[in-house]
């Protein structure tokens, strides 16, 4: 916003025409902000600096604190948290591209006016709406070996050889995730998309008609690069999501099998809520924190970088 | 509506309409398909499921809803949903639309810092500081209802705060 430097909006508005002396703006915004203010601090900054600072603590809870950077040293030989790791960066590199591209051409097909818009605008949006836990549910009952309906279906067809165990096989189980997480989420992505569609300026893309590009070129030379920033949100939001999973991963396959699903959170889960290490829980979880901080700023920088051009 | 789109006057529906219906129809059934699965199946009873886990039920075994109903005690899960989702609701909407208020109204240091802190805070989701949230929650187990609606304090908050920006 870029009215910081004149007078405030209700003196400007005309609230108060003639006060004599008002009181500093700082004095007068207090009590609107302090309610909300006062929530942000207590569940958002104060946790996350209570966490910053017991992963330089004692392991356990209870014990005297002693800074010391043990539980960092911890991590850098845990071996099970990288290995966790990066099954989030397949995770992350997997379902970014695959949401990116799926909601990309579902919102070019859901833009401009055509019989059945709001009804298929309403449905793309419907899992995102829906629960992890109702998900991976929905989802465990489709992917199970024996009676789940993909594998019922493939046999029915007489296609038993493609019949798999998804979440059960080390193999398939973390693609079987990135599956659903994509199947979830796609619908937000599309609604972003289709905002930037939605501000396309029509005059570049008439330009283009009228100078013979045909669909094809118009989607590769304009749209795609028009729609740049977008991508880009969405990448950050898709990335970030990506390195913090947990729920799905946590209802569907709890880590397994044989720790193929494991990913960062299910190991600060474990750390922390079953074999009651705090400390080192915290150090993993600001670890993970610093990589998504630098992960979105690297993202956004190569954004404004490719904007420029 | 919007200015002429890729896909409003030629593109997508002037060059290739039927695959603009492939993809929705298809995108669709994606998507209707699980749900609708699953709600046959819980209107089947144990040993049909297992004999036919894909179609329809012959006997349609309501008395699941029932049972599941009494089993799992939902009147009472579905009050405690209720609680925590209108106070969270409430306690957010009160306090963003005031800070949206303050922020937009008033001019005062430290603004722009407050502004970009609450914005940062949007983007990092609350699993990565669960463990003081615990801990939090543990020391305060008197106030433990309260507390409990934390996660869905922390969504509207979410949503409260892109309104806020």
């Amino acid at each position: 916003m870029s009215r910081s430097t004149q007078s405030p909006a209700w003196a400007r508005a005309g609230a108060l025409p003639r006060a004599p002396r008002r009181l500093p703006d700082a004095v007068m915004a207090l009590p609107w902000i302090m309610p909300g203010l006062l929530l942000f601090f207590v569940f958002v900054h104060l946790p996350m600096l209570i966490q910053v600072v017991m992963s330089f603590g004692p392991d356990q809870l209870g014990k005297p604190f002693v800074a010391t950077l043990k539980n960092y040293s911890d991590l850098v030989a845990d071996r099970k948290f990288w290995f966790a790791l990066g099954h989030n960066l397949h995770y992350a590199v997997a379902s970014v591209i695959g949401k990116v591209v799926l909601s990309f051409a579902l919102a070019l097909a859901l833009n401009g006016a055509f019989f059945g818009r709001t009804f298929f605008r309403a449905v793309f949006f419907l899992p995102v709406v829906i629960s992890f836990v109702a998900i991976g549910t929905v989802w465990g009952f489709m992917l199970q070996y024996q009676y789940g309906a993909i594998n019922v279906g493939l046999r029915s067809l007489g296609l038993e050889g493609l019949a798999a165990d998804w979440l059960g096989d080390p193999r398939f189980a973390m693609w079987s995730i990135i599956f659903v997480d994509i199947w979830k989420w796609t619908g937000f992505h599309v609604i972003i998309y289709l905002a930037g569609l939605q501000a396309l300026p029509g005059d570049v893309e008439e330009a283009a008609v009228v100078d013979g590009a045909n669909a094809w070129q118009r989607f590769v030379y304009i749209t795609v690069p028009l729609m740049k920033r977008y991508t880009i949100t969405n990448t950050i939001i898709a990335t970030l999501g990506a390195f913090s999973v947990f729920d799905l991963v946590f209802v569907m396959t709890k880590g397994g099998p044989f720790n193929a699903t494991q990913v960062a959170m299910t190991q600060v889960y474990l750390n922390a809520f079953q074999f009651q290490r705090f400390g080192y829980a915290s150090a993993q979880a600001t670890i993970l924190l610093l990589i998504m901080a630098v992960v979105s700023v690297v993202l956004l920088r190569l954004g404004q970088r490719a904007e420029q051009r | 509506m919007s200015p002429v789109t890729l896909s409003g006057r030629k593109g997508m529906a002037g060059t290739m309409p039927y695959l603009r219906w492939m993809m929705l129809a298809f995108g669709a059934a994606a998507i209707f398909y699980p749900l609708a699965i699953f709600l046959i199946n819980s209107l089947k009873s144990d040993s049909q499921f297992i004999v036919d886990p894909l179609g329809l039920p012959s006997y349609w075994a309501f008395e699941n809803y029932t049972t599941a109903w009494v089993k799992a005690d939902m009147t009472r899960l579905i009050f405690n949903s209720l609680v925590v989702s209108v106070a969270s609701s409430l306690l957010a909407i009160i306090g963003a639309s005031m800070l949206a208020f303050g922020l937009h109204v008033f001019r005062f240091p430290g603004r722009g810092p407050l502004l970009a802190s609450i914005i940062m805070m949007l983007t990092i989701p609350a699993q990565i500081y669960i463990i003081p949230l615990y801990i939090l929650v543990i020391n305060l187990k008197a106030h433990q209802h309260l507390l409990g609606s934390y996660p869905a304090l922390r969504g509207r908050l979410h949503a409260a705060g892109s309104g806020v920006v």
